[in-house]
């Protein structure tokens, strides 16, 4: 994708948005009857460089949770764990040059297939 | 890149590499001032057909970040995440090989050794002097 916008439009016109906050640019995709949801958050490094930062919502975070899920961390072949406001979700940041429609669509699967595995495990 | 071996190469052909085996090598970014900071190549797997890498590079030992922190830490970061691996937090991002531009693969690497080293020494160890 070229830029933020061009991500926007293709998320849009692919995936749907569903609920979308300018201040936080955040973006929540879901395709044909899959009703789960990743948020895209649009970052910039310090030097510039644009990220989109694919999150998918696991559980609540609580000690014991974020102490098992932690454990599990290094298991993953992509991605992390992250608490965002009192919820554990899976992460995984792409340069916005190089994302393509079809690593998004991997990092779409991916990011179900985990949450929603981690989630059973929690 | 187009596979593991290319990366490979290309890293060896631009930093001294200090360790290495079959899945992984490993070299030293230098910081302006004389510090240093090892970092990682690990070839992880695939998943849905794809190859991934992760630029990785040792922080603290688990005993020494509660994991709510680590998370909670993960939240603020851009490139990289805290993980556990082998008994040790790491900073780790995952790449995907086949369409891996040397830029963005080297923007990784310094991305993780900066942020690597500060998360070092907020959690009590320091850097390497060379």
């Amino acid at each position: 994708m070229a830029d933020w916008n061009s991500l926007r439009t293709y998320v849009a016109s692919h995936y749907g948005v569903w609920r979308e906050s300018p201040g936080h640019w955040l973006m929540t995709a879901e395709r044909d009857s899959d009703k789960r949801s990743l948020g895209i958050l649009h970052k910039t490094l310090g030097n510039g460089s644009e990220y989109a930062v694919f999150q998918a919502s696991i559980c609540r975070a609580t000690p014991e949770t974020a102490r098992r899920i932690f454990l599990r961390s290094g298991e993953l072949v992509v991605g992390a764990y992250v608490n965002q406001g009192g919820v554990i979700m899976w992460k995984h940041s792409v340069r916005l040059d190089a994302l393509t429609p079809s690593t998004l669509h991997d990092l779409y699967v991916t990011a179900m297939s985990v949450s929603s595995a981690d989630a059973e495990a929690v | 890149m187009a596979d593991w071996s290319e990366l490979r190469d290309y890293v060896a052909s631009n930093v001294t590499v200090t360790r290495d085996d079959s899945d992984a090598i490993w070299f030293d970014v230098r910081f302006k001032g004389g510090n240093v900071k090892e970092v990682g190549l690990i070839r992880a797997g695939e998943l849905g057909g794809v190859s991934f890498v992760r630029v990785q590079t040792a922080v603290c030992p688990e005993s020494a970040i509660d994991p709510a922190d680590a998370l909670n830490q993960n939240a603020n970061l851009v490139v990289g995440s805290l993980v556990l691996d082998s008994g040790r937090v790491v900073l780790r991002q995952s790449l995907r090989i086949d369409d891996l531009q040397p830029d963005a693969f080297d923007e990784a690497v310094v991305a993780i050794a900066t942020v690597g080293a500060d998360l070092e020494r907020e959690f009590g160890h320091t850097q390497t002097q060379h």
